[in-house]
């Protein structure tokens, strides 16, 4: 699961910036959960594709379950908001290599 | 359409899907010899697309000669050219708030060089306009009335018979942006008093988008916006005067006008009413299932969805949030947003974000319609559950 493309939405009025981050993948419930790691989660599960909202103070991160896209809306400079979802897909994907390894040594 | 498909709810943007004889035609078109009116080509019977497409604009219009239909890029052009050429210096123009930013930005633009003076009539919550407005902001100096004939945020229609004759009687002409109208609503130039009517292709024409144009009186003296080459008169080192082709340089956008010719037939074929109605109920179907749900603003409501288009907003939810989740969670495509249309927002209520519109087709489908009201009633439940 990697970041395939970080696209610049806009910049808001109220001091917002609005990215859109595109995945190798497509967004799975345990990929949201781990981003979701200390923020607050918001998820939806009765839409057709379920749709989740990551709130933190410094950012919120939005999308939908199985699509390759999310988009986040920093309240503070883009870059350090990056600097914590990078953090967390780290932490996501060593969770999954573990498993895998798990996995092959079951 | 299958039940998992995308339903697409965005046609006063750009109809989709067309009918299948304008697929065909741009098949055709596509397949077949180049062939350019006047300048090359095979000459076989039928061949020129553009005179039968021109011929059936003539009929939808009630325009009784075919050459003062003139065929372009599309709306944008044709207001440009209209705007550009016919204003005089220290013109006065009235406008109203339902305006397009086709309409907005030219004339915002030589407004502000101080070449005209421009009144903008504000509209009511539905987007109507008194025509009694236009009387009291009628100057010495107005010279041109540009009315939208259809806002492309709430379907509402203006009067065209009441404000031509106004403007007439003040010596002014009569210019409509009929882009959402043309195709859905009755026009009649001759009956209406119009001067100059503008129809885009890739709407309720079922051509495609790039494919458009204007009818203009044929009293009217109006500078082209462009010069250059016509395929005929060739020896002339100036612009040929005859319209159409006073208006028509360059190659013209031959698979476009193929399109828009097949779509205009459909359109002849089975009728404006017939098919306005189809789409009024749709929205009316609409209206009735998103009127129930309380956390739902819809606009225009004293329409009570006798519209082509219904545009709403979800409490506490911006209308761009609302459009993502409808696309992304439930497949559903509409617009969100201004609309290209800034001004209508403060008088219909939808101030500072505008709103979500819906504008089905003939094609949408019923059950569409259910899918998308479901879709609205989980989103507008969604703060609540949170």
């Amino acid at each position: 699961m990697n970041v395939i493309q970080t696209k610049h939405i806009e910049d808001c009025f109220d001091g917002s910036y609005v990215y859109e981050l595109s995945f190798s993948e497509p967004i799975t419930e345990s990929f949201i959960v781990s981003m979701s790691a200390g923020s607050v989660m918001q998820y939806f599960s009765d839409f057709s594709r379920p749709f989740f909202r990551i709130i933190d103070s410094d950012f919120m991160i939005k999308g939908v379950e199985g699509s390759r896209m999310l988009r986040i809306i920093s309240y503070q400079a883009f870059e350090k908001t990056l600097e914590t979802i990078n953090q967390r897909i780290n932490q996501h994907l060593s969770k999954l290599n573990r498993k895998e390894t798990q996995w092959v040594n079951d | 359409m299958s039940g998992n498909a995308a339903i697409y709810l965005n046609n006063s943007a750009s109809t989709y899907p067309r009918p299948g004889e304008v697929y065909q035609a741009v098949v055709r078109y596509l397949n077949s010899i180049p062939h350019h009116p006047g300048r090359a080509g095979l000459d076989v019977p039928d061949a020129d697309i553009s005179m039968s497409c021109r011929m059936q604009i003539a009929q939808l219009l009630n325009v009784p000669d075919m050459s003062n239909i003139i065929l372009n890029s599309g709306a944008t052009e044709s207001l440009n050219t209209i705007i550009s050429g016919l204003l005089k210096c220290s013109a006065h123009v009235i406008i109203t708030a339902t305006e397009h930013n086709s309409v907005l930005r030219p004339l915002y633009r030589l407004e502000r060089d101080r070449l005209i003076e421009l009144t903008v009539l504000d509209c009511d919550a539905d987007g109507y306009v008194n025509p009694e407005q236009f009387s009291r902001a009628i100057r010495k100096t107005t010279s041109m009335i540009l009315v939208n004939h259809c806002s492309n945020v709430t379907g509402a229609i203006q009067d065209m018979k009441a404000i031509s004759t106004i403007a007439h009687d003040a010596g002014a002409m009569l210019v409509v942006d009929g882009s959402q109208s043309a195709g859905l609503y009755s026009v009649d130039v001759m009956r209406d008093g119009i001067d100059a009517f503008v129809f885009a292709g890739h709407k309720f024409l079922y051509g495609l988008a790039g494919i458009g144009g204007f009818y203009l009186h044929p009293d009217i003296s109006l500078p082209p916006l462009m010069v250059g080459g016509t395929g005929v008169r060739s020896q002339l080192l100036y612009q040929p005067s005859e319209r159409p082709i006073l208006y028509e340089s360059g190659t013209p956008n031959m698979a476009g006008i193929a399109a828009l010719n097949a779509g205009v037939q459909y359109v002849l074929k089975t009728g404006v009413t017939q098919m306005r109605r189809r789409i009024v109920s749709i929205v009316r179907q609409l209206y009735e299932i998103l009127s129930q749900i309380p956390e739902v603003i819809v606009y225009a409501a004293n329409l009570g969805g006798n519209s082509s288009m219904l545009s709403f907003n979800v409490r506490g939810i911006a209308p761009e949030e609302t459009a993502y989740l409808l696309e992304q969670s439930f497949g559903i495509l509409t617009r969100s947003g201004l609309h290209c249309a800034p001004l209508i927002h403060a008088c219909i209520g939808s101030e500072p974000k505008g709103c979500v519109r819906v504008s089905p087709s003939v094609f949408t489908t019923e059950e569409q319609i259910c899918r998308l009201g479901e879709a609205v009633q989980k989103i507008a439940c969604m703060e609540l559950c949170v």
